[in-house]
């Protein structure tokens, strides 16, 4: 008998590729007992869904489209790029 | 203004024009891929000293876009090896200790059994509809150790193979199974904490 652990590995396992028979059925034996992991599984799959919703358009959903570079971040960048083209043996 | 082809001379490095020009394009291509602002910020930092090095090379061919995302690419890929290398023997320890989850993540006791069952989050459908639930994704993708939130983003929003993945990042496919397992599990925890409350989910 698998234990819940087990089970949660299993299953992430099946969501990159087929698992072989036996496996599938063990997995599906604790399932039919564990409510628990019954719920883990609907949210992996959710969790998936998520992902490439994310992935392809959720970026309208996030902030990321109106991401910058901050005026620190720029500002550090643009410091250590001068710091090389100055560099002496740069030019030797 | 026309331009042959032949007449291209080198680009002469012009760090301060391309932060201006393509800093934020580079900065947000980074970021969907490392999923941390400051991880973003330092590959952008390493592309850039790289181009300054490799302006003689630059044909002219390539916009200088083109040809700053492809730098950005390899310095991008070259910064999530370096991660997954650091995270490595972490994870393949705590996966084969029995009571290391207990420990790190508080998910199961010793015998692999839910500490904390996991909850309704209710109609999915719904959930996922949910702008908020999308906000607390990209939240808790930026939470995850870097390693495995590098690994879940280039599977589960780039698309990409396992075996492309294995390639790139030259690990094994069990290296990748562990670090997606543990991407998965912590950013399950980290939403359920997120939308049914924190009440008995916070173990300090």
């Amino acid at each position: 008998m698998l234990s819940c652990k087990e089970v949660c590995y299993i299953v992430s396992e099946s969501l990159d590729a087929k698992l072989p028979w036996h496996k599938r059925l063990k997995v599906r034996i604790h399932l039919l007992m564990c409510k628990a992991c019954r719920r883990m599984v609907r949210q992996m799959e959710l969790l998936r869904a998520a992902a490439r919703r994310y992935g392809s358009n959720g970026h309208d959903a996030s902030n990321l489209e109106q991401e910058k570079l901050s005026h620190e971040a720029s500002a550090r960048i643009l410091k250590r790029l001068h710091q090389t083209e100055d560099d002496p043996t740069d030019h030797a | 203004m026309s331009k042959d082809p032949s007449d291209i001379i080198a680009v002469q490095p012009d760090p301060d024009r391309w932060l201006q020009d393509f800093g934020d394009i580079l900065f947000r291509y980074a970021l969907r891929r490392l999923h941390n602002t400051a991880h973003a910020e330092d590959v952008v930092q390493e592309t850039l000293l790289a181009a300054i090095q490799a302006c003689a090379s630059y044909s002219g061919r390539a916009s200088e876009k083109t040809w700053l995302i492809g730098i950005l690419k390899h310095k991008i890929i070259d910064f999530i090896r370096k991660q997954v290398r650091e995270s490595t023997v972490d994870d393949i320890n705590a996966l084969s200790d029995a009571t290391a989850d207990g420990g790190i993540d508080g998910l199961f006791d010793a015998r692999g059994h839910w500490i904390h069952p996991p909850r309704d989050w209710g109609n999915p459908v719904k959930t996922l509809q949910n702008h908020q639930f999308l906000e607390a994704f990209e939240q808790c993708l930026a939470r995850l150790k870097a390693a495995h939130a590098q690994v879940f983003s280039l599977k589960e929003l780039h698309g990409q193979s396992i075996d492309e993945i294995c390639n790139e990042l030259d690990i094994t496919a069990t290296n990748c199974s562990v670090m997606l397992y543990r991407a998965r599990m912590g950013l399950r925890r980290c939403l359920e904490t997120r939308l049914t409350g924190n009440d008995q989910e916070e173990l300090q």
